[in-house]
């Protein structure tokens, strides 16, 4: 009788795994998610970037985990020193985000992430990138509001683009306020996602942003 | 619940530690199961464990950028795991040294880079100018009725360009007797410039000295407008951008009349320069992989002015001169599977030129095509592999009528070249990279095959600097006007020989290179009217030491770069009656570049200052070859471009703010006065100064754009 029980148990347990794979991914998901949001150090956003990476190698059709990694990237280009290392993280958020981008084409939160790269490259070097980044990071942006209005994280990127030119030419920039506080409306109203894994992060950084720029 | 579950869930745990070669951690490696989630990242001291519930015959993987991945099938029976890793070095992905001996490379993906393209927009005395800014390179000559790039006591001729790897011909605008042509092209169309001084890559022929390899950006992003005013004209751009392939069209339109009369000129003008130009480019991405690239560029221009002989300064020649120019270039770039990498192209050119002397009237008409295939693989981590086939046809016909002394000629010949090249990198460790490569080319017209072999080395010597070194032999076809004379003269020759030694840290470049080079079968002759006496006994050599220090970073707001040359140089050719150093070439060349960004004017400021020591000349009232020397020339040049809006720049630039008397050389008279002097006249720019001003406008949905990167 053990031995059925344990026959069954055993079929048991494979069922669930064969009929809910995606709760394994699922989880593993979140529990990445939430580390690359906890993470402080190089090391922390590595390691969260590397969990991605190896859910992104086994579930192929999933954009989630490679616009993951992209994020972590991103923030690793500002914690490194030199220019070549901040361009090389960079470089690899913006291959995963081409893979995302042809697993889940037209995805505005794809797009936002992509602007957010071109953004970090004026950053590297501000005097010989900034004309030519600053327009494609802010056409990016553009286009992600456009695909859709809601997406609170591209227009916080967006009115940061807005605001920093402003302050370049010593504008007014109501235009970057006003599009911000669009952006923090649009974060208060944002319902729980339809899809667990999708992004959620800004408003922190959009409600600084509000309190140092537009206030 | 979970109780029951646990013998089949039973964690298996993998611990390991993680070295590169040098048993130096690596931190951060990925190391996990494939196919599975379960893995782990490598801790400060490459360190791992983690757990799996998987068991049976897994495949152990690690993963690290710049690293080839680690792979190993393990066999889990629940008892925990221990593994040494060690990683091997991914070479061609981390490319940690690369050749610099001979190079300087603006963008593109070099990490050695010591210019960028906007640099090239932005040096002042250059006017946007291509060859203009690389003027301010070390190996390179002041020779400023000219406006070519002399490299290394190399004639400007020997210095060839390539747009997307396809030759361009004809690079220069044509330009009144004495004064400077211009680059064709605007900088603002390319993302790379490669500007090599000597010793490069298989993949060029046709060239003594130098290549100038530029490559040409890829897809618009933005729908946008530019219009520009200029004291000299106007252009208009309209750049149309769709989800994968992109459109941008110019037409620009320049008369230096008004400014000709406005400003006091050494060049008795009739029409001062004036051209018209339209271009087009096409971008289009055909696959993930796949590239397509077209340009086309249309040019018409015309001059007119009085000379007068020199023996008689009574006499008046008008001279005019008109060109057409067509340009078009189409490369295609796909991986064809298997890892083989596929790059073909075509390019055409189209030069008429049209000149009157007085009645006699000059037509030269220069037509040629060139194709190339290009196939390319990384074989394994260390080394690549590429080889391609070129085919060169060129036409050249010059035409003279003289309706008084009923003379009416036509002479002309047709060229066609073939060659095959192959070229390996090889990493033969991280830090010593070794690029070998062959190049042989067939050349019809004297039937002359060339074998020449190219090698260069670079070694990393600490983590910011490397020592590299280059042989090369170079081989070109005589000039056209002797061609046209003397159809089957052989190829001239080169040999170059570099060290070269590179600091870069930071946004601080320090480099020092020593030259050596050696010409041989340069074309002689004893008198340039007549087919007489052309042969290829001339010889000569090039040696000296080039010093570049660029600063971007120790500054608040300024990027400056210092260069010195110093080039030893003789040959015998063309008609010289001995070895001596030839007129374009001075022994000292130095240049200081300073660009500064002011905040509260939003400006950019920017100054060149040049210098060259005096450069031999023939007196031919004085006893003895090329014994004079002009005078040292000394150029400061300044700019300044303001952003008045987000969209709107407003540039201004002049040269030679001194007001200084800068001599290139001196004419003297084909005959004797009746004194038995010779007449002579000094070789000056065509006015003391070149002032230019311009006004940039950019209309785009996202305001932030304007033609600063085109400036």
């Amino acid at each position: 009788m053990k031995k059925i029980d344990f026959v069954l148990c055993a079929l048991f347990f494979s069922l669930i795994i064969a009929a809910t794979p995606s709760d394994a991914y699922e989880k593993a998901m979140k529990s990445a998610i939430e580390k690359v949001f906890q993470a402080q150090t190089l090391e922390q956003y590595q390691a969260a970037s590397n969990t991605f990476d190896r859910i992104a190698e086994k579930e192929t059709k999933a954009w989630h985990p490679r616009y993951y990694s992209a994020y972590a990237h991103i923030i690793m280009s500002t914690l490194v020193q030199e220019s070549t290392a901040k361009d090389e993280m960079l470089d690899q958020a913006m291959e995963r985000l081409l893979a995302a981008d042809e697993l889940s084409p037209g995805n505005s939160e794809l797009l936002t992430l992509e602007g957010f790269v071109h953004m970090m490259r004026v950053v590297v070097d501000p005097g010989s990138r900034g004309a030519e980044y600053s327009g494609r990071s802010i056409g990016a942006f553009q286009k992600a509001v456009a695909m859709d209005g809601n997406n609170p994280r591209a227009l916080m990127l967006l009115s940061n683009m807005q605001i920093g030119t402003a302050q370049f030419f010593g504008s007014d920039n109501s235009e970057g306020c006003a599009t911000l506080a669009k952006a923090i409306q649009m974060f208060e109203k944002a319902e729980a996602p339809g899809n667990p894994l999708d992004p959620t992060w800004g408003k922190e950084m959009a409600l600084g942003n509000q309190q140092a720029s537009c206030q | 619940m979970t109780g029951i579950f646990e013998p089949i869930t039973a964690q298996t745990w993998i611990k390991g530690n993680i070295k590169d070669s040098k048993g130096e951690a690596i931190i951060g490696a990925n190391i996990y199961l494939e196919d599975t989630y379960d893995g782990t990242s490598s801790d400060i001291e490459g360190n791992f464990s983690f757990s799996t519930s998987e068991t049976g015959e897994q495949l152990l993987k690690a993963t690290y950028l710049g690293f080839a991945d680690f792979t190993q099938t393990i066999h889990i029976s629940g008892d925990s795991l221990k593994f040494q890793i060690k990683m091997k070095v991914n070479a061609m992905e981390l490319q940690d040294v690369v050749i610099t001996a001979g190079a300087f490379d603006a963008g593109g993906a070099n990490k050695q880079e010591v210019m960028k393209p906007l640099d090239i927009l932005t040096t002042a005395g250059a006017t946007g100018d291509i060859a203009g800014a690389l003027n301010t390179l070390p190996g390179t000559q002041a020779v400023g009725e000219s406006g070519r790039l002399f490299v290394r006591g190399g004639e400007g001729y020997e210095t060839k360009t390539f747009v997307d790897g396809m030759q361009v011909m004809n690079f220069y605008s044509v330009s009144a007797p004495n004064t400077p042509g211009r680059s064709r092209f605007m900088p603002y169309m390319f993302s790379g410039v490669s500007f090599s001084t000597g010793g490069y890559s298989a993949e060029y022929g046709q060239a003594l000295s130098s290549a100038l390899v530029m490559n040409s950006k890829f897809l618009a992003t933005q729908n946008r407008m530019d219009v520009s005013l200029m004291s000299v004209g106007g252009d208009i751009g309209i750049t149309r951008s769709w989800e994968n392939s992109s459109l941008a069209a110019k037409a620009q339109y320049t008369n230096l009349d008004p400014y000709t009369n406005l400003i006091n000129q050494e060049i008795d003008w009739i029409d001062a320069p004036t051209s018209g130009e339209a271009s087009i480019s096409y971008r289009s991405k055909l696959s993930s992989s796949g590239v397509f690239k077209f340009f086309g560029n249309f040019n018409r221009s015309g001059l007119a002015l009085n000379r007068s002989e020199l023996h008689d300064p009574t006499t008046n020649i008008r001279t005019r001169l008109d060109n057409q120019y067509l340009y078009l270039n189409g490369v295609l770039q796909d991986e064809i599977g298997d890892g083989w990498n596929l790059k073909a192209g075509l390019s055409y050119t189209d030069s008429q030129d049209d000149i009157g002397l007085d009645v006699a009237k000059i037509k030269e008409d220069e037509w040629g095509i060139h194709s190339k295939i290009v196939l390319g693989k990384t074989l394994n981590n260390n080394v690549s592999f590429r080889t391609g086939l070129d085919y060169f046809n060129r036409r050249f016909q010059q035409g003279y009528n003289h309706p008084d002394v009923e003379a009416d000629w036509k002479i002309g010949f047709r060229e066609q070249i073939g060659a095959w090249f192959a070229e390996s990198d090889i990493y033969l460790t991280t830090a010593l990279l070794a690029r070998v490569g062959v190049r042989a080319e067939y050349t019809s017209l004297n039937d002359q095959l060339d074998v020449a072999p190219r090698l260069s080395l670079a070694w990393k010597t600490a983590k910011y600097s490397q020592v590299s070194m280059a042989y090369g032999r170079f081989q070109q076809a005589a000039q056209r006007q002797w061609l046209a004379l003397v159809p089957e003269l052989e190829n001239e020759r080169a040999d170059h020989y570099i060290l070269n030694y590179q600091l870069n840290r930071s946004n601080k470049t320090f480099r020092i290179e020593l030259f050596h080079k050696e010409y041989q079968d340069l074309v002689k002759f004893n008198d340039p009217r007549t087919a007489m006496g052309f042969n290829n006994n001339g010889q000569g050599y090039a040696r000296g030491l080039d010093l570049f220090w660029r600063d971007g970073k120790s500054l608040r707001n300024t990027d400056y770069w210092v260069s010195y040359s110093y080039t030893d140089t003789k040959r015998d050719y063309r008609d010289f009656a001995a070895e001596v150093r030839p007129s374009f070439s001075s022994a000292h060349n130095f240049s200081f570049v300073v660009k500064h960004f002011v905040n509260s004017i939003k400006s950019q400021l920017g100054a060149t200052y040049r210098m060259a020591s005096g450069r031999p000349y023939h007196n031919p009232n004085l006893s003895g070859f090329m014994t004079e020397k002009t005078p040292t020339y000394h150029d400061l040049s300044a700019n300044i471009s303001y952003l008045f809006k987000q969209n709107i720049i407003i540039h201004m630039s002049a040269t030679n703010l001194l007001g200084l008397d800068q001599v290139f050389g001196y004419e003297f008279a084909s005959q004797p006065d009746a004194a038995g002097h010779f007449a002579s006249r000094a070789i000056r720019p065509p006015a003391k100064r070149f002032i230019f001003l311009g006004v940039f406008i950019t209309l785009s949905k996202e305001k932030v754009l304007n033609q600063l990167p085109t400036l």
